[in-house]
């Protein structure tokens, strides 16, 4: 794998963990105040 | 609306089709109109990409959405980061290496031409008239609010749009979404700080409040195939529609074929997958803030102005209206009890006050719906029943001070607009690249090409207001349009991805699985409406997708690839 797929790769992950973060901060949000 | 408020209105739209005009007045070559020069940064390309898709029933519909059901809408959207990903990885680099116009020219260097218009006329007939909705929508709702005139509303908004698309192409719409959003993210935030400076309780308060009446149930984990809004739903169904959409339908492919190079149009994609979901979050949080604020507020029994009239002429409408006002009076009453209450038990007793007067306000509401709904069977014009449409641009008339207005007005105007700049500029550019140059007149001096480009975008924005000012005769139409869309978009991802991903998969194979899979997709579809099978309309585009690869696949093994290569 070249050097600069590998880079866009990291972006992926990133974006999809920031992704997979949302989802655990709503999932937190709607918890919390729903309590 | 104030005076104020018409200036700011028509000065922010004024300045945005005079910057379109002025910032793209160099034009003069056929690659600058309809490419806007491959020149833009990510940022814009992104910002380009988030307009094309915010069309003014966002602005107007998403907070009413979460003023009904909470925030669950939100989840159809986490679906978009994943599918950008997908989106740079398979569709983007191989429309970068051709340097293409449009998406369809493509798939005739794939499959052949037959293909190529079939798939462009399929978007031109579907965008075509989506495009007039796009300008209807909105109209219908602040005319119907405002008094305005529907039909010179459809007008404006159309002619202004015509103006500066027809002069700058692809940047003027570029270059004026820049502007739009800026006017959008401004008003959101304007609109969002007022509700909170406004309502008696403070911003964590009204969360818990919220909360406790379900408004924030956000993320749903049941797993259940006829319920759209769930993760899974989301992310299956979701992957598939925003596929679709973002890398077969030419009004967004031409919003990223501006970026300067390849890793622009990804950076700008990419932005667009990470803003979206927080962006539609905060719209969403305004509609549900604006539900904790209607609590204190005496809110109609319909939000929409026109079902109020019909029911105020009913017999009993008075005693409705009065029980109605008991019951809101109760829910405040109970409110307050809920906001001083010293300790957890007086505090749940006061909230299962406020709940079950929350059930009587909306059986008085769900009544007062079947009553319009009643009314509907035989009348001529019929009167649009569901009022989410109408909660948040009740609230601006009424609750934001004068300037604001005008501006939130402008923010819905402008997102209207953007939309279908975009839309216009991909049917014009769809035309003229797919069909005109390339079957009746391939050998057209640039100066001609850049012409009938114009005229193109001319001819559809007459198309789409001459469609937006009829759309009101025909109820059924508009539902139609929506539907033949989405019907579609599953179908053309396959060919796509056949494209991109199945290189043993020729012309004819392709061209009979779109010609087979398409009505299987509208029989499965017939066969839903008509109550023999169940099935959620988002599914659709999975599974026209996927039956493509395979009967493709199974079309191919008939046919020998040497006479394929020599056909």
């Amino acid at each position: 794998m070249t050097k600069g797929k590998q880079k866009w790769n990291y972006v992926y992950a990133g974006l999809l963990l920031l992704t997979l973060g949302m989802i655990i901060f709503m999932i937190i949000f709607q918890n919390y105040y729903s309590l | 609306m104030s005076q104020l408020d018409w200036i700011v209105l028509f000065g922010v739209l004024a300045f945005i089709v005079i910057y379109g005009v002025w910032k793209t007045r160099h034009i003069k070559t056929a690659e600058g109109f309809l490419t806007g020069g491959r020149n833009s940064p990510w940022w814009l390309v992104g910002l380009s990409v988030m307009a094309t898709q915010a069309s003014a029933i966002t602005f107007l519909s998403t907070p009413g959405q979460a003023y009904h059901d909470g925030l669950g809408f939100v989840q159809f959207y986490l679906a978009l980061p994943l599918a950008m990903v997908i989106l740079c990885i398979v569709f983007l680099p191989r429309f970068f290496k051709m340097q293409v116009y449009t998406a369809y020219e493509y798939l005739e260097h794939r499959f052949g031409l037959p293909t190529r218009l079939l798939t462009s006329a399929l978007f031109l007939v579907q965008r075509g008239l989506a495009a007039g909705l796009t300008i209807f929508a909105p109209a219908i709702i602040l005319s119907t609010i405002l008094g305005w005139n529907l039909t010179l509303t459809n007008i404006i908004i159309g002619i202004l749009v015509i103006i500066y698309t027809i002069v700058g192409g692809t940047e003027a719409v570029s270059q004026t979404q820049k502007q739009q959003m800026l006017v959008i993210f401004i008003g959101m935030f304007i609109a969002f700080f007022s509700i909170l400076q406004q309502m008696p309780l403070g911003f964590r308060e009204a969360l818990h409040f919220s909360g406790q009446m379900g408004k924030l149930e956000a993320i749903d984990l049941k797993f259940d195939f006829n319920n759209r809004y769930n993760i899974w739903s989301a992310f299956l169904g979701g992957t598939f529609l925003f596929l679709s959409y973002f890398g077969t339908d030419q009004s967004q492919v031409q919003r990223y074929l501006t970026g300067d190079s390849l890793k622009q149009a990804r950076l700008g994609l990419l932005f667009n997958g990470l803003f979206k979901v927080p962006m539609q979050f905060f719209i969403l949080l305004t509609g549900v803030m604006v539900f904790v604020f209607f609590q204190f507020k005496n809110t109609p029994i319909h939000f929409n102005p026109v079902a109020m009239e019909q029911l105020q002429k009913s017999q009993s409408y008075s005693e409705t209206q009065q029980a109605y006002d008991k019951i809101l009076t109760k829910k405040q009453d109970a409110i307050i009890a809920w906001q001083n209450a010293s300790d957890a038990s007086a505090q749940s007793a006061a909230l299962s006050k406020v709940k079950s007067a929350q059930e009587e306000e909306l059986e008085i509401r769900e009544q007062a719906k079947l009553n319009i709904t009643e009314f509907n069977k035989t009348a001529e014009v019929k009167i649009e029943n569901n009022d989410k449409d109408y909660v948040f641009i009740h609230f601006i008339l009424n609750y934001l001070p004068s300037g604001i207005v005008g501006l939130l007005l402008a923010v819905i105007l402008s997102a209207a607009m953007s939309s279908t700049s975009s839309e216009l500029n991909a049917l014009a550019t769809t035309s003229v690249v797919d069909i005109y140059k390339r079957n009746f007149a391939p050998n057209i001096s640039d100066r001609q090409y850049l012409n009938a480009s114009r005229w193109f975008t001319l001819l559809w924005g007459g198309l789409a207001i001459l469609f937006a000012v009829k759309a009101s005769l025909f109820d059924n139409l508009i539902q139609a349009v929506n539907i033949i869309g989405s019907l579609f978009y599953g179908t053309i991802l396959g060919v796509f991805i056949l494209a991109f991903l199945f290189p043993k998969i020729k012309g004819k194979a392709a061209l009979l699985s779109i010609l087979i899979v398409e009505p299987f997709v509208v029989l499965l579809y017939y066969l839903n409406e008509v109550d023999k099978i169940q099935l959620e309309f988002l599914w659709l585009n999975p599974i026209g997708c996927l039956l493509m690869i395979f009967v493709a696949h199974f079309i191919q093994s008939f046919i020998p690839i040497e006479k394929e290569i020599n056909r």
